[in-house]
Parts: C-alpha cells; structure tokens; sequence
C-alpha cells in the first residue's frame, strides 16, 4: 500500500500537534525518533486521503500510540524477553489499582485540599452534565415521531415576508394539489374546555383541534383502539375523541376497551357535545405541549380564506427534497392568489422542518448557556491546576526521594495523573448529582420555557459525556503540574536544589491565572448584559398599574349559562356582589388574563366600507377586547380623551368603542379621534362602531412586545363575545393574596360551578420575562462561580509568591526597603498577567457579542456600561485578592525568615 | 555461537518478528518496514510511530537490527535500519519455533487444511 503524494500531509500545524504529544515520551527518544514518527505519521494521514473522518481517525490512533507506548519507553526497556511475562491486561490493571491506592493515601493526607478540588470540579461538572443533558434533550434528540425529520411545518408567506399562520381553505388545497408530501395536518391551536365522562365530575382540559391525516402524518399509532376516520371528520358527522395516555389512566381508568366510552365536551370550538372515545394514544407523545384531548375539528373548519388561524404538518414523502416540496407549494400559493387575489396576502410558503419550528428559539439561550458553563468548567480546571501546581512546589523534595530511590519519571507522572484522576472522579461523582439535583429543579421551575423539557434525563449519553469529561478535564487540569513536578523532581535528585527563584513554573502559574480572569471576564460581560437587558425590560412600562391587581380566571358552564343574556346578567351580578366585598376596591372584568395573550387580533376598517373581506380597505390590525366599565379603573390604565365605557352601552343602544393611542395615532394621526367612526373584524354584527374615548398604552401581551394598537367594546354590548372564559380582576385594598379567600368563598356562593384560578398581575407579569430570567439567572451564577475562582486563584497564587519569597522579602525589609515596595513586589508579577487576561477577555467579548445580541433588550452588545462594571469589578476584586496576602509580607519578621534557613 | 545465546531472545513480540523478517529483505526505512508489515498481511492493524520505534529501539538495544547509512539518494534523510546476523539467527530460530508450534497445532487437527478434526 503505498501513500496518495497528492493528499495533504502531516502540515505545519499537524507537526506541532505532534511534537506536543510527542512531549509525553522520554526525551532521549523523542530527540532520536521525533522527525522519522513525523514522517511516518505524515505517510499514514497520506494514505487517509482527504476525507476528514479517516484524517480525524489517523490522529485518533496516533494519539492513542503515543499513550499507549509512554509507560513502556519510560520503563528503560520492553519487558526482557524469555521470562514469563504476566498477561499485559491484568499488569495494567494491577498498576492502576497500585496507583490509585496510592493517591487515595496522599489525597487522605490533606482533605481539605480535596475537599476543595473536588468541589471546584463538581461545580464545573455539575453546570455542564445540567446543560449537556438539556441540550442533549432539547435540541439533539430526534423528536418521538415515526422519521421526524420528513416532518415539516407550513406557513403562508407574504410579500413582505411575513409569516402567517395556514387558512383552512389554502391548507385543503395544499393538501389536494401537491405531490411532494404522503399526508398534510392541520388543527388549532391547543385550548382549553370543560370536559365530563358520562357522570363525573366535570373539569378543565387542553384540547386540540386536529385533521384526519394527523396520526399518519406523525407516524402515531393509538395503543388502544383507533385514529380518526375521514367520515368521522366530514362537516355534520358527529364528534370523535382521541384521548392522551394520562386521560385514559384517570379519567377512564385504562379501560381496555373504548366501546361506549363518550366524553362530553364544553366550549370547543364553540359548541357544547357529547363524543365518541374511539382512541388512546401512546404515553410519550407531545405535540403543542401537553394535551388531553384530539378533537376532529374538520366537520365545522373556518371557511375564510384569510383567517389565519391552522397550523400545518406535513410529512415529505421519501426522496423528495425540501426545496421541491417548497417550490411545488409555491407554485399552488401563487395559483390560489390568482383565483382569488382579494382574500389572499400570501404568494409564497414558508416551509421549516419540525424540529427547528419546535426548539428554534431555544437554541441560542442553549447553546449560549453550554458555552459559558464549558467556560466554567475551564476555570476550574485552570484553578485545580494551579492548586497543584502550589502543592507540587510543597512536594519537590518527596518527589525528589522518590525520584531517588529509582522512580523514573514515567512513573511520577503517573503517580500524580492518577491523583488528578481520582480528584476528577470525585468531582465527576459529585458533579453528577449535583447536576441531578439542579435538573430537578430546572424540570419543575423550567417547565413553560422550555420545549421537550420532559424528554430531558440523566442518561447513558450524558454519563459517556460525564467520563469523557472527566478524562479530559484530567489532562487539562493535571498534565500540566504532573509533567513540570517529575522534571523538578530528578533534576533536584541530580544538582540536590530546588528550583531558582522565579521557575518558569510560575510564570506559566500565573499565565493560568491570567487566563482563568479572561474567561470570567467572558461569563461576567455575557451575564452582565442579559442582566441590563431584563432591567430594561422590567422598568418599560407596562401601562398600568398591576401592584394590587388580583385575576380570577372563571369558566361559565353552558348549562348553566345557556345564552348570551344570562351570561351577561351574571356578570352584572357578579361585578355588584364582588365590589361590596370589603377587600375590594374596583371590579372589573376582561375576555383575557393580563399578559397571558389570548386576545384576538384582526384587521380594522374605516367607512366607507364596500367590501370587509378586501385586504385593501384593512387600515390596522387591532386586539378585540371585552371590558367591563370599570376595567380601566381596576387596572389604573389612563382615560386620555373623551369617555370610557358605561353602563348605558348595551345591546340595542348604538355601538361604541374605546381605543389605545397607538391605534388612534395609527388611523388618525392627524385627526381627533373621538367621535370617528371604526369597525373591527373581530366584531361579528359588523356595526360601525363610534370611538368614544382613548385610552393610555396598555401591554397586554409581554412588556418586550411593544406597542400594540387595541380596541375594547363593553361586554354588555357584545356579550356573545364572553364565551366560556371571562377574567375578573380586582384591585385589592391590600396585599392581592390575602383577599383571595374572601373572593372564592364569594364566588362560590354565587355558582360552585366557576372554578376560579386564581393570579395576579404582578405574578403575570413576572412570569412573561420567565424564560429570560432563567437564562439570565444561569448565566449570572456561572459567571459568580467564575469570578469566585479567579478570585481563589488570584489569592493562592499571591500568598504562595509570599510564601515562597519569604527570605527575600525579609532581606529586602532587613535593608530597609519600605513595605509598600514590598507589597508592590510581590503583587506585580501576579497582577500583569489578570490585567492582561482581563483584557484578553474584554476583547473577545467584544469579538462574541454578537452571539447573544439577539437576546438583549434596548442595549447592544458592545454596551460600554457593562464593560465598564466588569473591568472595575475585576480589576478590584483582583487588587484585593492580591493585596490580602500580600499585606502579610510586609509583617515578615526578617529575624525570623532568615533564621528559619 | 551457542544456540542459547539466541534462544534468550524468545519468544519475539510479533512486530518485532516482523520487522526482522522486513529487514531479512534487505535495508529499509520505518514506513518501508510498516508497509511491508501491513502488505504481507492485511488483516494487521495499523502500525502508529510510537510503537514502531519503541520496537524498533528494543531491537537495536538487544543487537537484532543496526541503524546504517541513509543512502543519499533519500532526500528526506530518514533512518534506514538493517537486521544483524546475530538478528537473523535469532529470526530463524523463532521461525522454527512458530512452526514447531504450527506443526503441534496441525497434529491436533487444529490447522489442518483450515478445517477442524473429524
């Protein structure tokens, strides 16, 4: 076999590579046989070609070599040959438990010192087993469908490059035109219902509306009984329940066979019925998060093409490529706007695969996070490092005996890689449940933020992942000190001295330390904006007042509530009996909690109206919300212009509404809007309506979302639009939780039908920045530990320059030098090296801003305050982590030092 | 020499066998020793340098091959080994003894045309 002259060879870089793994084996051999194993390994990467796997393998092997045979060529010889020669394996074996005895005496010797190693390490660890395993869950697992990644998700796609959810009437003729795909679903999204079986108790339950290709598009079998058959999803046919895995175990009581089974649905889709169960699905499935139940929803679908309401899932068929499926939609898109260009914005599709559409915006927050605590984890193998390394100085002269009394080095390096090695295992050990434990907390706490939370576990990748880590951390951290102590060690063996005053040991100690402040200086800035950036987004205004505010969430049961009037006259009643509580300041009610969404959103018009459905005539998109009169007033949110709702806008009376500012400044910018004429979509009678009043901004959504123009109508007008949902909110005269027993007892007096939820704003609103604070927070703890360790480092590597330079300083004093010179003395060498780490870090953090700009509010990445605190903050705990020990050189007694030689 | 002289240096690792059957050819350099290793029997896993010279420093230590001139027709000035007599001896002797060891093996019906007894 002879080697490919073409291929690329060994190279420039390669060859250093190799010369620093080359580095491991005795010196003598290195110098004799370095260059022709060069040439040898230049051949064999020859042979491999270009492909990077096979090259990737070579270096595999290659590295694997030189470990293997660096015991054997510091042993002098091959074992002579002739004698009976114990088996390789067992000797090995025999070895490592020798050694591993050995270190387990040495590290019992000084607990503390393990103690603290092992901590530091398990911290590092523990950071990033909790980030690997999410990431392994989150973004690296497949997704639990049949071939996930055929799964794709479609939305329309305008002119102007926005996305939209599918009409149903595009999603049919995607579903009826197209080659590419063996099957389209589509449904609702998940929302909540009143659901009862046959006689029990009735409660709350997340349904979703689905189409009949959904289980064979997810590749979904039920295990007990069946999907959804296409007559039982045809317009008139009757309603056919799929039920979750965990329904079926509590509610029906994994009944193993569904005949007769019915459930009777309330408020989906809007209608009251009874079902059919026809089918359970396995336990592992999620789609949209948790569901209970799958409703087909294609019997009553909405008919109007530009109502945006359906997602899409589609499964490409085997072969056929992304970007054919896409242009064989774009092709039915453009046909269905020729047909009809009035009711249709979109001209394109925007195709996504699932997968990305499911954990996208996770991502970045993730993969940010695994970073930083990989940073971490690089801290604190620098900081172990340099512990050693102070120790290793403590320890020349036993290395030295050692040494003497035959220990060649190859065995001293071996002795103290197998204390870094069972100073990993514990840190592994301790690692591992420490991140066990703070999975836990995360999979409690993290729920709502993070997609496939519950697919995320300690697993057999994670542990592979937890034992690679401790091996690499093992040569990271104890190469280093190990290789630099067995010099130190034969060489005191020969000249009977230690090492000179200032060792290249410790210029490279205090490089680690410089390098340890650059990577905190990374964490620090990283969490230093999200930090700014959740300050921004909390001071923006909300728009309200939300200090006192308590919500009830209520559902009007149909039978108690069978028409639009009695649902508004037990409104009325409810707003009269809550305000005489004695708790209650104001009362008033809306259709969605306070930054829950949930509104309704549609396009606005203006007279004179000719055709509503004409995209043209459409002058703002505008959230639709039902308010008491009193709503404003709970919610502190400002009457700027005319007048708010009143009790004599009812039913029969002209139509009247109130709008935001920015719905105002948008349709009249010029004009006064009180008293204009408007009419929104979302109003089903269709009436003009007349602004009778504006009112302040008000973030309904999420304090990050902006402006939002909104238009409200009064409940008593339009008391079809109070469903089954209606939001209470109250302003308490005290502290919102101590008036919530007074208000359930009052409601459930008034119906024990209304299962109340309880919140309150405040609780609201602190739980829309959820998602950033957990990142935030994460960030911000990595970066303490960070900063805590360059600190213990700082300070080691400072007290053990003092140590060390004891009778020097105390000549120096003896001669008179004056203490501040000497304090000065003693910090120089350590403090250039964390100014130039610390600039090293500020550096590239400005270089890998960009990675996080996408997650910061009102500040950019190159944010001069942030920088500024971090560098003021590490140039002062640094001053100080140096000072304190060096403090204490100024009271060495130079009586004293000098005699103790 | 007396044969016990050789008979110390047995049995040989089975790369160092076969680096002195490579150099029994004649003089070469260490990747001509590996693929001619690898050639003579595929199925052998890779050789990586380090285990190639440690034998290769074994072998010279205990006198079975020399390091000779580089010839200078090789620009890349490599080192060319070479198998010593006492190495050549020590290689027969090991042939011996593998066959004597093939030849036990044959008698059981353990070798015998690939095939098991009957």
């Amino acid at each position: 076999m002879s080697a490919d002259r073409s291929a690329p060879g060994l190279g420039l870089k390669g060859r250093r590579l190799y010369s620093a793994a080359l580095a491991l084996l005795p010196g003598e051999f290195r110098e004799e046989f370095g260059r022709d194993m060069a040439m040898l390994l230049d051949e064999r990467l020859r042979e491999a070609g270009v492909s990077r796997r096979k090259r990737l393998w070579v270096w595999i092997l290659a590295f694997g070599d030189v470990l293997r045979q660096a015991p054997w060529l510091y042993r002098g010889r091959s074992p002579t040959p002739g004698r009976p020669r114990v088996a390789l394996a067992p000797r090995i074996f025999g070895l490592v438990v020798q050694d591993l005895h050995f270190a387990v005496r040495t590290l019992r010797r000084s607990p503390g010192f393990a103690a603290v190693a092992g901590l530091t390490l398990a911290i590092g660890i523990g950071a990033n087993t909790v980030m690997f395993s999410l990431v392994d869950g989150v973004l690296l697992r497949p997704l639990p469908y049949g071939s996930p990644e055929q799964l794709v998700w479609l939305r329309e796609l305008t002119d102007e490059g926005r996305e939209l959810w599918a009409s149903y009437p595009n999603y049919r003729d995607w579903r009826d035109r197209s080659s590419s795909f063996r099957g389209l679903a589509a449904g609702f999204h998940p929302s909540t219902a009143t659901l009862r079986v046959a006689d029990g108790e009735p409660f709350v339950g997340r349904w979703l509306g689905i189409s009949t290709d959904f289980f064979r598009v997810f590749g979904i079998t039920p295990i007990v009984g069946r999907g959804l058959l296409p007559e039982e999803n045809l317009p008139g046919s009757s309603l056919s329940v799929v039920v979750s895995h965990r329904f079926w175990v509590e509610h029906l009581g994994g009944a193993e066979t569904l005949d007769g089974v019915t459930l009777h649905v309330e408020g989906a889709m809007g209608r009251d019925e009874t079902g059919q169960v026809v089918g359970v699905l396995p336990p592992d499935f999620r789609f949209l998060g948790d569901v209970d139940v799958w409703l087909s929803h294609e019997r009553s679908p909405i008919e109007i093409r530009n109502a945006h309401n359906y997602w899409v899932v589609a499964r490409l068929r085997s072969g056929v490529s992304l970007v054919r499926a896409r242009e064989e939609l774009d092709r039915i898109q453009r046909g269905i706007r020729e047909t009809y260009p009035k009711e249709t914005s979109s001209s394109g599709v925007r195709m996504r695969p699932l997968k990305e559409e499911i954990v996208g915006a996770t991502r970045r927050p993730l993969l940010l996070l695994m970073t930083a605590s990989g940073l971490l984890l690089l801290i604190a193998c620098v900081n172990v490092a340099s512990t050693l390394l102070a120790r290793g100085v403590d320890r020349r002269r036993e290395m030295a005996v050692r040494s003497a009394i035959g220990a060649g080095r190859g065995h001293l390096i071996r002795l103290l890689m197998s204390e870094s090695l069972l100073l990993a295992t514990l840190g592994v050990a301790g690692g591992v449940l420490l991140g066990q434990g703070i999975l836990r907390l995360v999979q409690t706490y993290g729920a709502s933020m993070i997609p496939r939370l519950q697919d995320v576990r300690l697993d057999g990748a994670v542990l592979l992942f937890a034992v690679l880590a401790t091996l690499g951390t093992t040569l990271v951290f104890g190469l280093f000190p190990a290789v630099g102590l067995s010099r130190e060690g034969s060489r005191m063996t020969h000249s009977g001295r230690g090492a000179g005053r200032d060792s290249s040991q410790s210029v490279v100690w205090r490089a680690l330390i410089g390098a340890e402040v650059g990577l905190a200086v990374l964490l620090l800035i990283g969490s230093g904006l999200l930090i700014r950036s959740l300050g921004a987004i909390l001071s923006a205004e909300t728009g309200y007042d939300g200090s006192r505010i308590v919500t009830a969430s209520l559902s009007l049961s149909g039978a108690s509530y069978p028409t639009d009037e009695s649902r508004a006259v037990f409104i009325d009643r409810l707003l009269r009996e809550l305000r005489e509580l004695p708790g209650a300041e104001q009362v008033g009610i809306t259709g969605a909690t306070p930054m829950q969404g949930g509104n309704q959103t549609g396009p606005v018009l203006l007279p004179p109206i000719v055709d509503p459905e004409d995209p043209d005539e459409w002058k703002a998109m505008a959230g639709f919300r039902i308010v008491s009169e009193d709503y404003f007033d709970t919610m502190g949110i400002p009457l700027l212009q005319g007048r708010g709702l009143g009790p004599e806008d009812v039913v029969g009376a002209s139509g009247v509404a109130v709008i935001n500012t920015s719905l105002a400044q948008r349709l009249w910018p010029d004009a006064e809007p009180v008293g204009q004429r408007v009419r929104s979509l979302w109003d089903f009678r269709g009436e003009e309506l007349t602004v009778v009043g504006v009112v302040g901004e008000a973030r309904h959504w999420s304090r990050e979302a902006g402006e939002q123009p909104e238009i409200y109508m009064s409940f008593r007008q339009r008391p079809e639009h109070i469903l089954r949902g209606v939001t209470t909110t109250i302003r308490a005269s005290g502290r919102p939780q101590a008036a919530i027993p007074a208000i359930r007892a009052r409601l459930a007096a008034l119906d024990p039908g209304l299962r109340p939820i309880f919140s309150t704003v405040r609780a609201e609103v602190s739980s829309s920045t959820r998602d950033r604070r957990f990142t935030m927070s994460v960030l911000g703890g990595f970066a303490g530990a960070g900063l805590l360790l360059a600190i213990v480092g700082i300070y080691g590597v400072v007290s053990h320059a003092v140590s060390r330079r004891a009778r020097e300083i105390g000549i120096r004093l003896a001669l008179g030098a004056p203490t501040t010179s000497v304090v000065v003395l003693v910090q120089r060498g350590t403090l250039t090296w964390v100014v130039t780490g610390m600039t090293v870090g500020l550096l590239s953090a400005l270089l890998l801003g960009r990675f996080v700009e996408s997650l910061l509010y009102d500040i950019t990445a190159t944010d001069p305050t942030t920088y500024l605190l971090v560098a003021g903050t590490l140039v002062a705990t640094g001053v100080l982590a140096a000072y304190v020990p060096a403090r204490r050189s100024a009271r060495i007694d130079p009586a004293v030092t000098m005699r103790s030689e | 020499m007396p044969s016990n002289e050789v008979h110390r240096f047995l049995p040989l690792h089975p790369l160092e066998f076969r680096i002195l059957l490579a150099l029994h050819e004649g003089t070469r350099h260490g990747y001509a020793i590996v693929t001619h290793v690898e050639a003579s029997e595929p199925a052998w896993s890779k050789v990586f340098p380090a285990n190639l010279y440690r034998r290769i420093r074994d072998l010279r230590a205990r006198g079975l091959i020399t390091q000779v001139e580089t010839p200078e027709a090789d620009g890349t000035r490599r080192k060319y080994f070479s198998i010593t007599p006492l190495g050549r001896r020590v290689a027969r002797e090991e042939a011996l003894r593998l066959r004597a060891l093939v030849d036990e093996a044959a008698a059981l019906g353990l070798a015998a045309g690939g095939g098991g007894g009957s």
